[in-house]
């Protein structure tokens, strides 16, 4: 398939319209003594897209395979609109399956790939029986009817020129659409997707990425969708749900998450490159840093040690063109960096470093670069850079890794505050 | 080349630390009931005299491996010294050996000896065994003619003297029938045809006072005076009135023999020992002259087998010689009788002092020497296809028995494999 | 500068040569060199037990098929084959799947069916002799204790074979077995979990969808030396049969034995070695053809 030809050529009509509403109720699994997902809850409303997010061993395809009944829970209930699907097969959940590596059957075409589900659910069994399935009348009566069918979804895909080859002739991202297309090809109510894109190029799985979001958009469908990617999750999803050892320590909107972490691990997960942490402490209301007090302080009382949290992109640089703030506001903390490492990513560059006043703590900036971007001047500059941070963007943690609800009090006296490094 | 290094290092190592001046002799015989006479009597004769040292080679299968083993033996001239050839297969050895001067004419060395000595020890009907084209190659070593072994206490049990066996076929088949009617799981006989070579059927030819072959052994005689049609009637009778049994093997049915579950079995005295062993105490096992058909002309073909010498060194001849003599001596055909049961080829042998009192005390093993006089050829056929020609009329045979060919057109079948494959 | 690339090249191809030549020597010396003197001799009337030989032309080829013994002989292999490949073949496949499953025991049932190919088939043929005796047989009496009547396993012309095939069979399906094992264990599982998705969740579909064409290769192997080891059924018929009753167990190779070494008849016996050397490569033509034809879905 060309690259870039959209998917949204999907016609919604040939899905039909109908209500997919997935719940999720208290779903609990274990392996051996290992608890695998502890209580699980989620309603997943009718075309949604939710992305199970997490890292590898977290229980996000666990949870997945549960869903689509290759797995069963312990305890708990699965409800598609409604209704229970405990101990159903997989085939009368009306749910299909995207494979990691796609899991086509090599020894059939593409066309027979894409009509397996339809043979098997149109067919009656000694109408499939290999040797005599071809001079049974019901394999008569549907056979057409079947390879109009995929012969439709093959074309949307724009795949219909590939139907006769085998899946190991054809690339990475052709055997993606037709994983898609015996997805689709049965009409399902569920979409599941599992890490479909990780065995692809960086360059077909953005490309990849949005069609999928087009499909998804067109389509109407529910879909869940895991990946240990959070930009895939954050880019392509309505909801984003992070799983951490069998359990959701989020749900909610991407940028919901990026905004409002939760906690540190969350906080950690989302957003790239990784949030930077800094120990602090708070004493009344009064936020330090190492010995520094800040021009800051928190509207309610806590008293001790905190994580501070500061998003890569929150950090500007001084003195260098080009890097600053567009708006520089007055009232950010200014402090300074020693610098270590210059990555230019084109767009924007990473600098690594550690602020003075806890040399030990690395710290990466993300600092899009504007016009007249002042390449030698950052090179050139000594190591010791000065630094601006927008408070408002500061996370605080307390040293269990909750997030502390509380707002900050700024200052409002009009000139920042002169912070000297401790060392 | 190899075997025969090997073989020399072997006598070197046997040699080391012995009188430089013993002999030593390679002696080639087969595995089993032969084997087990070859032992002590070898044992016997090392320990009796300083000169020679006789040891064995390792055993031949059979009488058909031990032949191969001497063609073999022959062709890449490593013979041993020594070696036992079974009675219907020394003519075509014998001829081969002849024309490589690879087998020793025994006439020479027994004309070196004592006057008397071949009549004190021989029958001429004895030593033609071992005669090939009026040579003496063999000194006949092991001798059987088939006899019957019976149950005496399901004799007794069918209402049947055990103390006389039957002496005609008609006699033979009626005890059969008796015999039969004790119940579902007593079978009531075997007689040697198809469990092995053809030993028995030559039997069946032999008996009505025919001969296999024509006296200048070229051309076939078993269908003189319709001998091979009466000797295929007799084999279909077997079955059907005698009850024997075709589609089980010899094994199983000498199990069922030696458990008491079979009346009469018929086959060489050299299982004589054998027999009693395995039945033990477990019931009154006698033996009893087989009943020949023509009491006059009726022979019966020796089985068994012959020593030729076959070395070359003129020391080791003359060693060999003083081995078989001793083998075939008095003494010698004392220790096999006694061990196998075999009919000893010596005259001499059945004095009092060896196997003459031993005989007197127990008749179960004495009865090859009452069929003595009946001893005839084991015949071979020329050429090299005995084996075959045996393989493919144990077919006729085993129809005819089963009824599936007629005795008539068994007996021209056997006529004509024999005739098309002895061309060969 | 050319000339100095060609002299490294040739000096390359003389060092290949070099390496291959110790491989080449010994299939040269065991194998084309026995072949060779092999079709020499089936030209002849060469006998073991005579010191002359002639050439006789196609004698021998021409002799084997006015054979009755060869007919025979090709017969009763073709029976055997017929009774003996189908079973090795569906009897192994249902154990290797019905072990896969299992769990808990599956290293012990592997272990335990594949035991009887570790041992000795010429010793086993005497005990398996022993167990199918017509008279005092285990097996029967097994057969009579539930009251049925004798089988004459090894003594009746029409069940010789199928006996026979009972002891190949009992030898060889822990081996195909493991085959098919290690073929089972190659498929991945999610294209089962792929096909329970699609809806082919009974045993039957999954095996005829899934693991019957992703076994292709393995059975296309087990096919092939399954095959010939039915063609070269020797040692349990010498041991236990010795081709009876009746020439009713004389196969092939068997016959070859008997004309050569107890008939003597080596021109003979050479040239139906030579035949069944065609037979055998031709079943490794056919698997050499199809397993590259496999490799690619």
């Amino acid at each position: 398939m060309p690259s870039g030809v959209p998917l949204i050529v999907f016609l919604t009509g040939n899905l039909g319209c109908k209500m997919a509403k997935l719940s999720l109720k208290n779903i609990k699994k274990s392996f051996g003594s290992t608890e695998v997902l502890k209580n699980i809850s989620l309603d997943v409303e009718d075309g949604e897209f939710i992305s199970l997010v997490g890292q590898s061993g977290c229980g996000k395809s666990t949870l997945l395979r549960i869903i689509a009944g290759l797995e069963a829970q312990d305890a708990g209930d699965i409800l598609i609109d409604g209704a229970p699907m405990n101990g159903r097969e997989p085939k009368d959940r009306n749910i299909a399956m995207v494979f990691q590596d796609y899991a086509l059957y090599p020894h059939m075409s593409v066309g027979e790939n894409m009509s397996m589900p339809l043979i098997m659910a149109r067919l009656p069994m000694h109408a499939r029986l290999p040797g005599i399935r071809h001079f049974t009348p019901a394999h008569r009566r549907e056979k057409p009817g079947i390879d109009a069918d995929v012969e439709k979804v093959a074309k949307q895909l724009r795949i219909e020129h590939l139907l006769q080859r085998k899946p190991a002739q054809l690339s990475g991202g052709q055997r993606q659409r037709v994983a898609l297309g015996r997805a689709l090809v049965r009409n399902p109510k569920v979409f599941l997707m599992d890490e479909p894109l990780s065995n692809l190029d960086a360059k077909l799985r953005v490309e990849v990425r949005s069609e999928i979001t087009e499909l998804h958009a067109s389509s109407g469908l529910t879909f869940i969708y895991v990946t240990h990617d959070q930009t895939e999750a954050m880019t392509m999803s309505d909801r984003v749900a992070l799983m951490q050892d069998g359990a959701f320590l989020q749900v909610g909107a991407p940028n919901d998450l990026y905004a409002n972490p939760a906690n540190i691990d969350v906080a950690k997960f989302i957003g790239s490159p990784e949030i930077n942490m800094i120990k602090g402490a708070v004493t009344s209301d009064q936020v330090s840093i190492g010995n520094v007090a800040l021009p800051i302080a928190l509207d309610a009382p806590f008293n001790g040690a905190v994580q501070i949290g500061i998003r890569p992109e929150a950090i500007t640089i001084n003195g260098v063109p080009g890097l600053a703030f567009a708006n520089q506001s007055e009232r950010t903390i200014q402090m300074s960096f020693n610098k270590r490492l210059v990555e230019d990513l084109g767009p924007e560059v990473l600098i690594h470093g550690a602020l003075a006043v806890e040399p030990n703590r690395s710290i990466r900036i993300r600092a899009q670069k504007s016009q007249n971007y002042g390449e030698r001047e950052l090179f050139a500059s000594t190591s010791q850079l000065d630094v601006q941070i927008d408070p408002s963007s500061l996370l605080f943690f307390d040293p269990s890794g909750k997030r502390i609800s509380s707002k900050l009090k700024i200052p409002t006296h009009n000139n920042p505050v002169e912070l000297v490094g401790a060392a | 080349m190899l075997k025969k290094i090997l073989t020399t290092l072997a006598m070197t190592v046997a040699f080391a630390g012995v009188a430089e001046a013993k002999v030593t002799i390679t002696c080639l015989t087969n595995a089993g009931h032969l084997t087990r006479q070859h032992e002590p009597l070898a044992k016997e004769f090392n320990a009796m005299q300083d000169e020679i040292e006789v040891i064995y080679a390792a055993p031949a299968k059979n009488y058909s491996d031990t032949h191969l083993k001497l063609f073999r033996g022959s062709a890449t001239n490593t013979l041993p010294d020594c070696a036992f050839e079974a009675y219907n297969q020394l003519p075509s050895l014998a001829r081969a050996l002849v024309k490589r001067g690879q087998v020793v004419n025994l006439d020479e060395l027994m004309a070196k000896e004592s006057a008397d000595w071949k009549d004190k020890n021989f029958t001429s009907q004895m030593l033609d065994l071992g005669r090939v084209d009026g040579v003496q190659y063999g000194m006949p070593f092991n001798a059987s003619v088939i006899q019957y072994y019976y149950n005496a206490d399901l004799f007794r049990k069918a209402g049947l003297d055990p103390d006389k066996f039957p002496t005609s076929y008609d006699e033979l088949f009626a005890a059969a029938k008796k015999i039969n009617a004790l119940g579902d799981d007593i079978m009531p006989m075997f007689q040697y045809l198809l469990g092995g070579d053809d030993w028995g059927f030559q039997t069946l030819i032999l008996q009505q006072g025919g001969r296999m072959m024509s006296d200048d052994g070229q051309s076939i005689a078993f269908n003189e005076n319709n001998y091979h049609v009466n000797a295929m009637k007799m084999a279909r009778r077997l079955v059907t009135e005698g009850g024997a049994v075709v589609n089980q093997s010899r094994k199983t049915q000498f199990a069922a023999f030696t458990e008491g579950r079979m009346g009469m079995w018929a086959l060489s005295p050299a299982g004589a020992r054998n027999a009693e062993e395995r039945v033990g105490e477990a019931f009154d096992l006698r033996s009893a002259i087989f009943p020949v058909w023509n009491d006059k002309m009726g022979r019966l073909p020796t089985g068994g087998n012959a020593a030729i010498i076959t070395a070359k060194d003129p020391a080791k001849i003359a060693a060999a010689w003083e081995y078989l003599k001793f083998v075939t001596g008095p003494k010698g055909q004392e220790i096999t009788a006694k061990i196998t049961g075999y009919l000893p080829t010596n005259k001499g042998s059945l004095a009092p002092e060896y196997l003459g009192n031993f005989y007197a005390k127990n008749p179960y093993y004495a009865t090859p020497s009452k069929q003595y006089q009946r001893a005839g050829a084991w015949a071979g056929y020329p050429g090299t296809q005995s084996e075959k020609i045996w393989r493919d009329q144990k077919s006729t045979i085993r129809a005819v028995m089963l009824g599936k060919k007629t005795p008539e057109e068994g007996a021209a079948d056997l006529v004509k494999i024999a005739e098309k494959l002895m061309k060969r | 500068m050319s000339a100095m690339a060609s002299l490294m090249q040739s000096k390359q191809t003389r060092l290949a040569y070099m390496l291959v030549m110790p491989a080449a020597v010994l299939i040269l010396v065991i194998y084309i060199l026995p072949i060779i003197i092999v079709f020499f001799v089936s030209l002849t009337d060469y006998s073991l037990v005579s010191d002359y030989y002639e050439f006789v032309g196609m004698e021998n080829y021409e002799k084997m098929f006015s054979d009755e013994a060869f007919g025979n002989a090709l017969v009763n292999t073709l029976i055997y084959a017929a009774i003996f490949l189908p079973a090795a073949f569906i009897v192994s496949l249902v154990l290797a799947i019905a072990i896969q499953e299992q769990k808990q025991f599956r290293s012990v049932l592997e272990v335990l069916f594949f035991l009887p190919v570790t041992s000795t088939l010429a010793a086993m043929a005497i005990v398996w002799a022993a167990l199918m005796d017509s008279g005092q047989g285990v097996i029967n009496h097994v057969i009579v204790s539930i009251g049925l009547e004798k089988i004459n396993f090894l003594g009746s012309e029409d069940l010789v074979l199928f006996s026979l095939a009972i002891i190949s069979l009992w030898s060889i399906i822990g081996f195909n077995m493991v085959l098919f094992l290690a073929g089972l264990t190659s498929i991945p599982q999610n294209l089962y979990e792929a096909a329970a998705i699609d809806g082919a969740s009974h045993p039957i579909d999954k095996f005829f969808r899934v693991t019957w064409p992703m076994l292709g290769p393995t059975t296309m192997f087990v096919a092939v030396t399954t095959s010939i080891t039915a063609f070269k059924l020797f040692d349990t018929v010498a041991i236990v049969t010795q081709g009876g009753p009746d020439h009713a167990s004389e196969v092939f190779l068997y016959l070859a034995f008997l004309e050569g070494f107890e008939y003597f008849n080596m021109g003979y016996s050479s040239a139906l070695s030579l035949f069944f050397l065609c037979i055998i490569f031709t079943f490794a033509l056919v698997q050499a053809f199809f397993a590259d034809r496999n490799v690619q879905y």
